[in-house]
């Protein structure tokens, strides 16, 4: 009894401290867990951003108004070379507005392709993009110009939505296609008299041949890396088995980061394949029951029906003298909440030929579609729907072939085009695997 | 009468011995939940840990992304004492076919020879590179990373030149003190054309040498990349991500 005694004398101190500890060691974690946890925030942001300027870019290729001021926050700005500040979501639309009739128009190639971002988010809800902007627009008959230009532009996030809070297009070169960059170079956009901006140009800078550097939103980032501060604010005590809840909860979000990394890698080896006619290469990425369907050749099923598909492309391996690049960029990628599935939206530049002949670039929108089998991310359907093809010295401006390829009747597929399009100077909207990402509208595609 | 003063005499000992026990088998559930709480602690912190750990890769690839792609605009720019900051001190660079160029210093010089000497475009230059299709490998410490990057250009001078160039990156980046920096840069110049006639009606202009004459390598070009339109493949850093397509018929020969 007495040894019993004083072993709990003993232990009653030593049991309190355990659950002292213990709940220390809760606290400490939870306050751990909420840093990882805005952290991975952050990544999402990030992701979000990157989805939020490409889909504006498809929404403006093809004069989608309407659906491109809705991604701007209510007291938004757009400024687009020396045009001058539109400030307002209403004034926003209607500066759209007044560049072409609401929706894709014949005649009318309105390529703006949003590339090389360099995003930082801030703790705060707001963020900051670079962004190259490489534009190809033509109107038949009429015109064709090459452009060149730099976005810095802001974000915010209103009600756990991002939105475009600043679109600052600077433009730096502009050419019209019969001329190129060494023969002509078209000054900076002037402010309209017939609808004037809100405020005048906020830069004073003057389009190639001068020289302008863009100004950065963010410093050297080897010298003076940009590092966010995070601050976990407060963290009310939790049990045990909420932090495990929330690591859970955090764990499923890492996976569809993840996944999204993996699409977008998948969807580029694609486009490197591609380009190298390494055929048994790219059949391989695809899911044994996958598809292939490009440029209205109809659908090819199963691997080797994809194998045999890319043998419409050139032979295996092979390519003296010959160009096949297929630049792919501007990925939107949503991923399944069970991440067995996403969905990709990408574009693709191309420019192809053989030696002694005049080269092609070929512009064209993917809607792909990706599984996860045995844990392993792999291409389901590849959809490719070409937006023109057009000579190096001719471009655009007279281009009146607008039925793709088509079905090649001595490979046949083994199911016809699963749709039906037109190119370009023919006006087609090619179906979004995605609603506006702000209001949610669906577009009807008529 | 005896007994109840017996009785209440015992009664706190029976009451304190009733606590301690009750004490005491509380005592020793709370050494074992504690005990499992403690486990349970150094359980979430290792799920933390590794959670984490999975944050800082996508981050790193990020990170990676963002340096590779500041590069580029630097490049546009012609900025090069801030694209060579983004170099570590032992990097090696090789652009085309003009050799190999090792550590910052060498680097440093080699681009402003680059660039006429000159910090900045000169006026009538124009000196787009795009930076695309990043396929970036990371190291399984995280310290190291390998990235496949496709630059495509519009380069000339007004009223003498414009061209259309195209060629892919295999590059190599290090973490240094937390900062991602590139270690190894190597640009396969794919084309590099007169924007009249393209790449269908002329061969590279370049022949991918660009100030090794003047300015001799530390080690000559590294491999047998040549110029348009000859055509090279330049090695991938990574496997074929779900596997190469076996044909039915070899699998079956190989069977």
């Amino acid at each position: 009894m007495n040894i019993f005694r004083l072993l709990l004398a003993c232990l009653l101190p030593l049991v309190s401290c355990l659950s002292f500890a213990q709940e220390n060691d809760l606290n400490f974690l939870a306050a751990e867990i909420a840093a990882t946890e805005l952290e991975i925030q952050l990544l999402e942001d990030e992701n979000d951003i990157e989805n939020l300027q490409r889909i504006f870019g498809f929404y403006i290729d093809k004069h989608q108004w309407t659906q491109a001021a809705d991604l701007f926050a209510d007291d938004a700005t757009v400024e687009h070379g020396g045009e001058g500040i539109y400030a307002g979501k209403s004034r926003i639309l209607e500066y759209f507005q007044r560049m072409g009739a609401e929706g894709p128009q014949e005649g009318i190639l309105n390529d703006h392709m949003q590339l090389q971002p360099v995003i930082h988010v801030s703790p705060d809800g707001t963020a900051k993009g670079r962004w190259h902007h490489f534009s190809q627009e033509a109107e038949l008959r009429v015109s064709h110009f090459w452009g060149t230009g730099i976005y810095e532009n802001e974000y915010i996030k209103d009600d756990g939505v991002w939105k475009i809070s600043n679109l600052h297009l600077y433009s730096t070169m502009r050419t019209p296609v019969d001329d190129g960059w060494q023969v002509t170079a078209l000054p900076r956009s002037e402010a309209s008299t017939e609808f004037p901006p809100d405020s005048p140009a906020s830069v004073d800078y003057e389009n190639y041949p001068a020289v302008y550097v863009v100004p950065f939103h963010y410093d050297n980032p080897v010298t003076a890396p940009n590092v966010a501060q995070l601050t976990v604010s407060f963290v009310p005590s939790q049990t045990a088995e909420d932090l495990l809840a929330e690591l859970d909860a955090m764990d499923h979000r890492l996976d569809r980061l993840e996944d999204a990394d993996h699409i977008e890698r998948l969807q580029t080896i694609y486009g490197y394949y591609l380009a190298r006619n390494q055929w048994d290469e790219l059949t391989g990425i695809f899911a044994s029951d996958g598809t292939i369907e490009i440029a209205m050749r109809g659908v090819y099923r199963g691997a080797a029906s994809i194998r045999r598909n890319l043998n419409l492309y050139g032979v295996q391996d092979e390519l003296p003298g010959e160009l096949h690049n297929h630049m792919q960029y501007q990925p939107v990628i949503h991923v399944e909440d069970d991440g067995q599935t996403a969905r990709l939206r990408s574009r693709a530049f191309s420019m192809m030929g053989s030696f002694g002949r005049q080269g092609r670039f070929m512009g064209g929108t993917y809607e792909n579609i990706y599984v996860k089998r045995d844990g392993q991310w792999m291409m389901f359907k590849d959809q490719q729907i070409n937006t023109y093809f057009a000579g190096t010295d001719d471009g655009w401006i007279n281009l009146t072939r607008s039925a793709p390829p088509g079905i090649t009747a001595s490979n046949p597929p083994d199911e016809p085009p699963s749709m039906e399009f037109e190119m370009y100077p023919k006006a087609f909207l090619p179906p979004y695997h995605y609603d506006n990402p702000v209001t949610g509208r669906v577009e009807v595609v008529e | 009468m005896f007994g109840n003063k017996l009785l209440i005499a015992i009664l706190p000992v029976l009451l304190t011995i009733s606590a301690c026990s009750d004490q005491s088998d509380s005592a020793a559930n709370s050494v074992q939940q504690a005990s499992r709480n403690d486990s349970d602690v150094s359980a979430l912190q290792s799920r933390l840990d590794s959670l984490r750990a999975r944050a800082q890769r996508i981050k790193d690839g990020n990170d990676i992304k963002r340096l590779q792609r500041t590069y580029g605009y630097y490049l546009d720019e012609a900025l090069w004492d801030e694209l060579t900051d983004l170099f570590a001190d032992d990097a090696t660079v090789e652009y085309a076919r003009d050799g190999l160029y090792r550590g910052k210093d060498r680097i440093r010089e080699y681009l402003y020879r680059l660039g006429d000497n000159r910090i900045g475009l000169e006026e009538g230059q124009l000196n787009e590179h795009f930076q695309l299709m990043p396929v970036i490998t990371l190291s399984d410490d995280g310290m190291s990373a390998k990235g496949r990057w496709r630059a495509v250009i519009l380069t000339g001078r007004y009223q003498e030149s414009a061209m259309w160039g195209e060629g892919p990156y295999e590059n190599e980046y290090v973490k240094d003190n937390g900062v991602w920096k590139i270690s190894k840069l190597r640009w396969y110049q794919t084309i590099m054309v007169p924007y009249e006639g393209g790449w269908g009606l002329n061969e590279d202009v370049t022949k991918g040498i660009y100030v090794s004459p003047q300015f001799p390598p530390d080690e000559p070009q590294t491999d047998s990349f040549g110029s348009w339109p000859e055509t090279f493949l330049p090695p991938f850093h990574f496997d074929n991500p779900v596997g190469r397509y076996v044909h039915v018929e070899a699998a079956e020969g190989e069977g």
